[in-house]
């Protein structure tokens, strides 16, 4: 969002899917921005790798499962002859063991199928610079398995400080409470606990709810 | 009837039969020369039925174990090829339409329009695609919840509930024992069963509170439930024949080598006992 005023580096990008409906959906979604570019697609985990090996992408967007090879094993593969392409996971909602399993192989993010056009947009121009992206839909059990996980992203070494409020604020995301509730409960206007969620989203550096949730839960703000 | 009198008659000629074959043998064994005595064919004949009897009746108990066994048998195969089905048509409605709707929805949102009447309607059509997903969600986990074989059955269960819960308004107490876990195959009768009791609470007895415990001792697992619903005359109830989801109820049960007790009455709620081992084993060992 805030990346709209900067001149918008192009993006290549290559996705991969067994679904040629879905690939279509993606590839028109996809074809109306004007910093991506898609370079092929591949129905399995063995063409993607073939296809990242010629066409060296900056960003691949992978189904897990699929047939011949899944999207976990062929991110582990391209991940070890090209470290530097950022590699997102789709996935249909409930395959939670999976998308943590595609994170632990490497993956920047994860996306759920059903996501807007707008979210997919998005996760792309994020891994691509160098963040993380959790789908906004990401349940609480997603968002415990993933901060549970081996997969550690926030490996940042400057502590990040709370203020009292913004840590009370948070453990009430955290029981999924929205905007609107958090006022009425802490007798703030929602304004005001707008202006503290972008804080928050900022210190901890998360692009969502989920981002914020996976943070507070590896850092022991909420259990 | 018949076959009965003769039952009982050659029952009783068993057990003077077999004492006198005895006697006779032993006869004519120490006394080679004596003379017969004119009972004696008699007393042979009828040891000779009685040994027919016997073996008659042992093939008879053993054919009906038998028989017994094979009807078990093929309601496991019945019941196993029905959850294989649902299996699959839910994993094809989650990993095939799923995608489908997924794409579609997007190339709809890659249209671009000018006319405020399309966008509005290009918005409606995705909600209707979302709502086309999330609904093919609920069918596909209705099939097979996911999270029965993932995170076994307390989890599933307790999603069930709440699920229930949120649509019928119907308030579920769950008790449980945290460490009882089963085979998948043996989780997904049981689960079935509550299902099952869940369903007739709601839809036939119209019940407000359902309490459901799930206890385990070393041996045996424990299912108990209580509703304060309508209850039913199990009288008037085995006049007009089980319902198919009695009937499944109870082939479920017999799966698990369990034992159900139903008790209801009219205007008095419902309780159900279901009592099975704990271990596989049990199961094949027992019949």
């Amino acid at each position: 969002m805030n990346r709209i005023a900067t001149p918008k580096a192009d993006i290549r990008v290559i996705i991969a899917d067994d679904h040629a409906i879905f690939r279509d959906g993606l590839k028109q979604a996809l074809a109306s921005e004007e910093n991506i570019f898609l370079l092929g697609e591949a129905a399995d985990g063995k063409e993607l790798i073939q296809l990242a090996i010629e066409s060296n992408p900056d960003v691949i967007l992978t189904d897990i499962r699929m047939p011949v090879m899944d999207g976990i094993s062929a991110t582990k593969k391209i991940l070890e002859t090209s470290p530097g392409v950022s590699i997102v996971g789709l996935s249909m909602f409930d395959d939670e063991a999976h998308i943590v399993d595609m994170l632990e192989a490497g993956a920047r993010g994860y996306l759920l199928k059903n996501a807007d056009k707008s979210e997919i947009i998005d996760a792309i121009n994020s891994v691509f610079h160098g963040e993380l992206y959790y789908c906004k839909h990401t349940s609480f059990t997603l968002a415990k398995m993933i901060s549970s996980s081996k997969f550690n992203p926030h490996k940042r070494k400057d502590k990040i400080e709370f203020t009292e409020r913004e840590i009370e604020i948070v453990q009430l995301i955290c029981e999924q409470l929205t905007n609107k509730e958090i006022a009425e409960k802490l007798y703030l206007s929602t304004r005001t606990v707008e202006g503290h969620r972008l804080k928050i989203q900022e210190k901890m550096h998360a692009k969502n709810t989920a981002g914020i949730v996976i943070c507070a839960l590896r850092l022991g703000l909420y259990n | 009837m018949l076959l009965y009198d003769k039952y009982l008659r050659s029952t009783k000629n068993l057990y003077s039969g077999n004492d006198d074959l005895f006697a006779s043998v032993y006869c004519s064994n120490v006394l080679p020369s004596a003379e017969k005595s004119p009972i004696e064919p008699l007393l042979i004949a009828a040891s000779v039925l009685g040994i027919i009897l016997l073996y008659f009746i042992a093939s008879l108990i053993r054919h009906q174990r038998r028989n017994v066994k094979l009807n078990q048998e093929k309601i496991e195969a019945e019941i196993i090829t029905l959850e294989n089905e649902r299996r699959r048509i839910a994993a094809d409605l989650h990993d095939e339409v799923g995608p489908m709707l997924s794409g579609i929805k997007l190339m709809i949102s890659s249209l671009e329009v000018e006319n405020d009447s399309d966008r509005d309607r290009i918005i409606k059509v995705k909600e209707y695609i979302d709502d086309s997903i999330k609904r093919m969600r609920e069918i596909s986990n209705n099939l097979l919840p996911a999270v029965l074989e993932k995170r076994g059955i307390l989890e599933a269960l307790q999603q069930l509930f709440v699920e229930y819960q949120k649509i019928h308004g119907i308030m579920i107490q769950f008790s449980y024992d945290e460490n009882i876990s089963l085979s998948s195959q043996r989780q997904l009768h049981l689960y079935r069963i509550i299902q099952e009791i869940l369903h007739n609470t709601i839809k036939h007895a119209h019940a407000k509170i359902l309490r459901v415990e799930l206890l385990m001792n070393n041996k045996n697992i424990s299912l108990y439930t209580e509703d304060n619903g309508g209850g039913f005359d199990k009288l008037d109830r085995s006049n007009k024949g089980k319902g198919l989801g009695m009937r499944n109820l109870h082939s479920r049960a017999e799966l698990l080598s369990g034992n159900l007790y139903i008790e209801s009455a009219p205007s008095k709620g419902t309780r159900i006992t279901l009592n099975f081992p704990n271990h596989e084993q049990d199961s094949h060992t027992k019949s």
